[in-house]
């Protein structure tokens, strides 16, 4: 059976529509589809995330994306991790990496091992083990091997980007394999009075565009999603208290860390991404508990280069839409949910929603299924995703602040209550496959912020000590050496992407 | 607060889930540190002869504890095996033969059954691009190994043994280890006032106590039937179990049969001289009754229940096997303290309950075709809600819901669906990165190269004689060292 083609309309630019647009196009067939992308100059992007997960890199590669070309015209940066500050306790830092820890022995976890030791001061940071870690804080990076037994095989990487030329960069892939951009604001939309769903959207200048399919890209505006078809918002802001963020952008610092920077504050936490042609700062926090002057303020007190403009405050809601995908309307990046940029996860909310989109792309005229299934998937991503962000709160031990102090105390999902119960006993971490952050990334937060388990695997006690001691120092000394041989980090991109041209601004 | 490590197991049914079990945690745990001991319960291995189909695999349970393949074919009439036959009361369009292991390749990031399905009028049966079915349709057989392998294609394989003389083996395995055989038979067990906790068992008038109770006493449930309650599979009935063994007469063909129809499912599993019967009846008979479905928590406080006592599936397919080998390996790898703190316990319940659930919807498929004759048709409800919005989506565009489960995957889905003939109407709309011409000659090369695979397999009838002469080799050696 020959599908009908479909007209998708995809409402809004910016890192959510370019990266649809370019990924639809990719993806689907040009004779079952035509895609047409309506975005106006006047308005403003918001172009969140700068940081990105490793999963971007496949997005790149699945939609033929050069990844040196890329990196050049972002001016990205190579990310082995995420390095967490005064999230415990004022003082501690930790990095949570691409990778995971040490190597299982006897089929036991490292981690379980290591728990044996942890307080052995040889022994007992256990980022130590961790090639990504090692090799960001010495400012080195070269790409993973391919040789799983290859400890530089034993991470991943991301890359810090300027989302707004991600953007023009996505734009001008997409346009290149026919998608059609069309100037103009939305100022009506049409609707089957049969059935609810989306005919068309009315422009500014008159222009009527009709389509098969919505994708709503309009950012926290949620024209479709929300103001038309009237989708519910449902607010985690009990969980995650953060509402507000104020971004300025700095000179390039010395040194170019392969690593984005989050340091707790007073009432939320702030942000480093170091780019190659300036670095990009920003503050996260809770009206509740401080106001934007005051936020601003810490912002620029603790910038170590002077500005490239003036602050820019944002306002979000941290939650999701009750359904992503009502009628024929979908919902992708920010009209859609957005959880705090805490753990880079809005580049990657977006990327998971349009793979799943593509996956179950409707055909024919009965789309309940796929809508229920589409539903479903993305629930379960959002859920596991807040989880993981509100453990970087609950679990600290601060009460420095009437903000630390809430978010420690705070009731917490159940879902997240079972993960740190079974933590604790034994250090073992909840299983799943489906979902953004497995047991790696949990244990980086967990064991970053001081929840140590209370026991380690009895098993762990049937293998002889003085052995087992002696395998993780050399293990240790292996990660050191291996990192110690890696290129600078600088040095390594001025090789593998260089830009040409002025990098001001 | 830290709780001290578990230092007693006692393992109630001296089956072949008990020992299992016991050998496992003996291997695991090692008896110096852990006491482990075992005690009979009367009835407990009723159903040993359900678990006759052993999956192979990487982790296998049986060759982690030392029973390796060489063992089990010379001295427990090991027969290997690449599918099952299935006989229903309902046309089959595809064939008859649910092969172990993947059918055909992914191509170009998309699962082999969409391609299938934009060239079905070209392409050859959809199973026939599996090569296990093609080494069935031939009496062939060959182990998976790198060098029968097509690209990413490769085969899997399972072994019929005897069962009791397995069970045997894991007991002078588990004993040999140091794990403590208690004698007399269970009689009863002492739950702790206001609390579902085990304080004690009785065995031969003797009180007995541990840090952790393992129910292996099959459909007698002696610990899960009073603290735990039974979630029946919605849309399957009770059947009654009775197993025979009988000669083998025919040829050995690699695979186990099945034949469903109005009164039950009838299990033919071919071991090297004898044929292991299973025969599942709907009339009640006078076999004990299997009940698809799973104990609602599997562990409760200071009890966990393993096998059939916690979960009944049907024997077609060898899930159970599976189940059984996850099951144990969970709880390893759980092992709480003694007090069994609830973060372990819940964990291990989802994760298990999660496996069960889709083992049994497996398995669910296959019994409506056999009770109503016929194939879930378009719109046909099969009485089991997320089910059937499985098949609709997998009718309409190939999907394969995904449960997150370690068990079941994808594979097995679709070639459950595709074997009762629930084909997809449409394809991925990524196909359409291949060209027709392009998917047609990657369907041809597949298609000659799984010919030229399977046609160097040896008929299973000579590589059994090889296998036992090599056995035969590896114990004289061991004899004379």
């Amino acid at each position: 059976m020959q599908a009908q083609t479909k007209k998708v309309v995809i409402v809004g630019g910016g890192t959510a529509g370019w990266m649809t647009a370019a990924a639809i196009c990719s993806a689907i067939p040009r004779q079952r589809i035509v895609v047409e992308l309506v975005e106006s100059s006047t308005i403003g992007i918001i172009g969140v995330g700068e940081a990105t997960l490793p999963h971007l890199k496949r997005f790149n590669d699945n939609i033929g994306i050069d990844e040196a070309q890329f990196m050049s015209e972002t001016s990205a940066t190579f990310k082995l991790g995420i390095e967490f500050v005064n999230w415990g306790r004022i003082g501690d830092s930790y990095i949570h990496p691409f990778g995971g820890y040490g190597a299982p022995l006897a089929n036991l976890d490292f981690h379980q091992l290591w728990r044996k030791y942890a307080d052995d001061a040889q022994i007992d940071d256990i980022g130590g083990f961790s090639l990504p870690i090692v090799a960001a804080y010495q400012d080195r990076f070269e790409m993973p091997a391919d040789d799983p037994a290859d400890l530089r095989a034993s991470y991943g990487y991301a890359y810090q980007l300027d989302s707004s030329k991600y953007g023009v960069f996505l734009r001008r892939h997409a346009e290149a394999r026919g998608v059609k951009r069309t100037e103009g604001i939305v100022v009506a939309v049409d609707k089957d009075n049969a059935n609810g769903n989306i005919t068309s959207i009315v422009l500014d200048d008159g222009q009527r565009i009709s389509g098969d399919l919505f994708i709503d890209c309009s950012g926290m505006r949620a024209l479709l999603i929300g103001d038309e078809l009237g989708v519910d918002y449902e607010s985690w802001s009990h969980w995650l208290p953060c509402d507000r963020a104020v971004a300025v952008q700095s000179e390039k610092a010395d040194t170019l860390p392969p690593y984005t920077r989050a340091t707790a504050d007073a009432a939320g936490w702030r942000w480093r991404i170091p780019l190659r042609h300036r670095t990009g700062n920003g503050h996260v926090y809770a009206s509740a508990f401080t106001d934007d002057d005051a936020a601003t303020d810490a912002l620029l007190e603790h910038l170590d280069r002077p500005t490239l403009g003036d602050p820019r405050q944002l306002r979000f809601a941290t939650g999701k839409r009750r359904v992503m995908w009502h009628n024929n309307c979908v919902a992708i990046g920010l009209s859609g949910g957005f959880l705090e940029p805490l753990e880079s996860t809005s580049i990657y909310l977006i990327q998971i929603a349009i793979t799943r989109l593509v996956e179950l792309f409707p055909h024919g005229d009965n789309w309940e299924e796929e809508q229920s299934e589409y539903n479903r998937l993305l629930d379960l991503e959002f859920d596991r995703v807040r989880d993981f962000l509100i453990l970087h709160y609950h679990a600290t031990e601060r009460a420095d602040t009437p903000f630390w102090d809430y978010v420690r105390t705070m009731p917490i999902p159940d879902s997240l209550t079972e993960k740190l119960e079974l933590f604790r006993a034994r250090g073992r971490v909840a299983q799943y496959r489906q979902g953004l952050f497995l047991e790696p990334s949990w244990l980086a937060v967990l064991l970053g912020q001081r929840v140590l388990p209370n026991h380690y695997d009895q098993r762990v006690d049937l293998i002889d000590g003085a052995q087992l001691r002696g395998k993780l120092l050399n293990l240790k000394e292996q990660t050191q050496t291996t990192a110690a041989a890696m290129p600078d980090h600088a040095q390594f991109l001025d090789r593998f992407c260089p830009i040409k041209g002025n990098f001001a601004a | 607060m830290t709780s001290r490590a578990v230092q007693r197991i006692l393992i109630i049914g001296a089956g072949f889930e008990g020992w299992l079990t016991a050998a496992k945690l003996a291997r695991a745990f090692d008896t110096r540190a852990v006491d482990v001991a075992v005690c009979a319960a009367a009835g407990a291995s009723a159903w040993d002869r359900l678990y006759t189909i052993q999956p192979w695999h990487p982790q296998d349970s049986l060759r982690a504890i030392g029973i390796n393949d060489l063992l089990l074919v010379q001295y427990h009439e090991a027969l290997y095996s690449l599918g099952a036959d299935l006989s229903l009361p309902c046309a089959m369009p595809n064939g008859s033969v649910w092969p172990y292991g993947p059918v055909g390749i992914e191509y170009s990031g998309i699962a082999f059954h969409h391609h299938w399905t934009c060239e079905q009028a070209h392409a050859r049966a959809f199973f026939d691009y599996s090569p296990a079915t093609r080494a069935i349709q031939r009496a062939a057989f060959a182990p998976p190994a790198p060098r029968n392998a097509i690209g990413t294609l490769q085969h899997e394989i399972a072994r019929h043994v005897d069962i009791d003389g397995v069970t045997a083996t894991l007991r002078q395995t588990a004993l040999d280890a140091g794990v403590e055989r208690w004698p007399g038979t269970f009689e009863t067990a002492d739950y702790a006032q206001e609390s579902r906790r085990i304080a004690g068992i009785t065995v031969n008038g003797e009180q007995r106590s541990a840090d952790l109770y393992i129910d292996c006493s099959g459909p007698l449930r002696v610990l899960s039937g009073r603290a735990k309650s039974w979630t029946q599979a919605t849309g399957a009935a009770p059947l009654s179990v009775r197993t025979d063994l009988r000669p083998h007469t025919a040829p050995h063909t690699p695979c186990h049969s099945v034949q469903g129809d109005e009164s039950g499912w009838r299990v033919v599993v071919p071991l090297q001289t004898q044929d292991v019967v299973l025969k599942l009846a709907t009339d009640g008979g006078n076999g004990r009754l299997l009940t698809p479905g799973r104990s609602q928590r599997l562990w409760q406080d200071n009890h966990v229940a393993i096998g059939f006592s916690g979960w009944h599936t049907l024997p077609i397919l060898p899930l159970q096997m599976l189940l059984l080998t996850h099951c144990i390996d969970r709880l390893i790898a759980l092992m709480p303290g003694v007090d069994c703190a609830p973060g372990e316990t819940l964990e291990f319940n989802q994760l298990m309950a999660r496996d069960i659930d889709e083992a049994l919807a497996l398995q669910l498929l296959l019994e409506h075709a056999r009770t109503q004759g016929k194939l879930p048709g378009s719109g046909d409800s099969i009485g089991n809600q997320s089910l059937d919005e499985r098949i609709a989506l997998f009718r309409k565009r190939g999907w394969v819901v995904d449960t997150d489960g370690a068990l079941i995957d994808a594979n097995d889905w679709i070639k459950t669906m595709m074997l009762l003939g629930i084909h997809p109407q449409q394809a991925d709309a990524m196909t359409g990165r291949m060209s027709q011409e392009q998917r047609r000659q990657m369907l041809d090369n597949l298609d000659k190269h799984i010919a030229m695979v399977v046609d160097q397999f040896p008929t299973l009838h000579n590589y059994m004689l090889a296998a036992i002469a090599a056995g035969d080799t590896a114990s004289g050696q061991k004899d004379r060292s």
